[in-house]
């Protein structure tokens, strides 16, 4: 028997996930739903497209991040419970399928869900009634600028910290994880802040703080060219760390702390 | 099976389990015995793999238990004392479907006839049951699993006294010679009859790990009308005084297993002593 991974087992998990959350997934239905018809209905009483294209797939595109970002809490809560998480960590599969299954229900399922749910009735509501729903909400997020690369990385760093701190905390979870972000991006801050000072004394100036405006192209390329000005080195050096370096080790994090944890 | 050597266990500061050593074999049903805290919940944690020994080791059929291989957790299953890892909002029955395909060994028919025997019905929601219906289906589950190590914590805890009957019942019937059962209770009365060997643990020490034969061999259980003098543990009962004392060839006598952990609790270095000789 391989115990590392086994793809009968991995597929036996995923099913058996999929029925073990079904009553997630079924009320997260019921929500997409009916926020897909709240939507709709408001537009029949007032007789006109009351809310455009535009809000269907801004709403589709935050309930999209929503899901996506805060999916290990929705499906995997108890993951860890001393009593309530004991099915789970006493399942004859490896830790590598376990974690494997929680990151497809939170990367894939998770967006589909909302996508299936909330995009297809939208989507079917503006065949039928073309008049007061104009569009597609779900081809529409397509045309969104902020929906580039590097704010999906930003969204699965996201959901990466709150797998991991999902699996770290076992009591008040959600307290204890936001608190721990905002201490880590207040970190986060202040290390940049003083990286810049290092680097770049001149940005700061006497007691008036920032002067200097440093203009950054986005979405360019994360190699260092030689030669570049030392602030946009150091840009580029904190873009590494976050597109890839923190990602990385808290894919890891997490499948140690899944591994080993403690019951 | 087990191999336990020199184990230590705490929980931060407080030391927990201190040089803990046994062995445990196939084909016996073990009572796993001691008072509260003394960390007879912790040592089963640690043979299943929930928890990790701070020192020692501990060997489940030669492996690292805390590991937590798929080839290991499918020859293991743990009962914990609460059901809350079982409590959603399945049937029995689809319970069943779900978590049953990856224990190789597993028997629908038993679990249906012991769910049958227990009285309960398989197809009512797992969270829509009493206590002690959550328990019965718990472990109808534990043991259709048909696993070589069984882990039992306090199972008789919550069942009415028809369904300790029951339950003392399956538990011969079905734990097979190939198997282990460890069952760590408070409430030795309900298991008497099928529990053999009795481990004592004391969170200093294996007090005693013997079958019951060889108690009844060394310690002999009797019913006298006056308190005789060589006796280390007696308490009144109808007749006179339940006594126990060293067996100096009075003859085998049936172990009462509440007057032995008295006996135990009382003269830990004396029944250490006695089965050390023996």
């Amino acid at each position: 028997m391989n115990n590392i991974f086994q793809f009968d087992r991995f597929f036996k998990l995923i099913a058996r996930g999929l029925v073990h959350r079904s009553k997630v997934i079924m009320l997260a239905a019921i929500g997409f739903m009916g926020l897909s018809l709240v939507i709709f209905l408001t537009n029949v009483l007032n007789g006109n497209e009351f809310f455009s294209l535009n809000f269907r797939a801004n709403t589709l595109s935050t309930t999209l991040i929503f899901m996506f970002i805060f999916s290990p809490f929705i499906f995997f809560f108890s993951v860890n419970h001393p009593k309530k998480g004991l099915t789970e960590v006493m399942l004859p599969a490896s830790a590598l399928e376990k974690y494997l299954v929680m990151q497809f229900f939170c990367i894939i399922i998770a967006p589909f869900l909302t996508l299936l749910f909330y995009g297809s009735i939208d989507a079917l509501l503006a065949t039928l009634f073309p008049r007061l729903f104009r569009g597609y909400a779900f081809v529409e997020i397509y045309n969104f600028s902020d929906f580039n690369w590097e704010s999906y990385m930003i969204f699965f760093l996201m959901q990466q910290v709150f797998m991991f701190f999902n699996l770290y905390f076992v009591n008040h979870k959600l307290l204890k994880t936001f608190g721990s972000v905002m201490l880590l991006q207040i970190a986060f801050i202040i290390l940049f802040l003083l990286s810049i000072k290092l680097v770049v004394p001149e940005v700061f100036e006497g007691d008036t703080g920032l002067k200097m405006n440093i203009k950054i192209p986005n979405g360019d390329s994360l190699l260092i060219q030689k030669g570049s000005h030392s602030a946009i080195v150091l840009e580029k050096i904190f873009r590494i760390f976050i597109d890839i370096v923190a990602p990385i080790a808290l894919i890891f994090g997490s499948y140690f702390k899944l591994k080993t944890n403690r019951y | 099976m087990i191999n336990i050597s020199n184990l230590s266990f705490r929980y931060g500061k407080k030391e927990v389990l201190t040089n803990i050593c046994m062995k445990l074999e196939t084909g016996k049903i073990y009572g796993l015995l001691g008072e509260n805290g003394v960390g007879k919940t912790t040592l089963l944690k640690i043979i299943c793999g929930l928890q990790e020994p701070s020192g020692g080791s501990c060997a489940v059929f030669n492996e690292n238990p805390f590991r937590r291989k798929p080839s290991f957790l499918n020859r293991i299953y743990y009962l914990p004392e609460e059901t809350e890892y079982i409590q959603n909002d399945f049937t029995i029955k689809y319970f069943a479907k779900i978590n049953a395909p990856f224990y190789p060994k597993f028997d629908n028919i038993k679990l249906d006839t012991i769910l049958k025997e227990f009285d309960v019905d398989s197809d009512r929601k797992l969270n829509k049951l009493s206590y002690g219906q959550t328990k019965k289906a718990a472990i109808a589950f534990a043991i259709a699993t048909n696993v070589d190590l069984l882990l039992l914590d306090e199972p008789s805890n919550g069942l009415d006294i028809p369904s300790k009957t029951i339950f003392r019942k399956i538990m011969a019937e079905y734990c097979l010679d190939t198997t282990c059962t460890i069952i760590s209770t408070h409430q030795v009365r309900d298991l008497e009859n099928i529990i053999d060997p009795i481990i004592i643990l004391d969170n200093r020490a294996v007090l005693l790990n013997e079958s019951l034969e060889r108690i009844s061999e060394r310690l002999y259980f009797g019913i006298e009308n006056t308190l005789p003098y060589n006796t280390l543990y007696s308490e009144p009962t109808l007749g006179g005084y339940l006594c126990v004392s060293e067996n100096n060839g009075q003859g085998e006598s049936r172990v009462n297993l509440e007057a032995l952990f008295n006996t135990t609790m009382q003269h830990k270095s004396k029944i250490k002593e006695l089965f050390k000789t023996a």
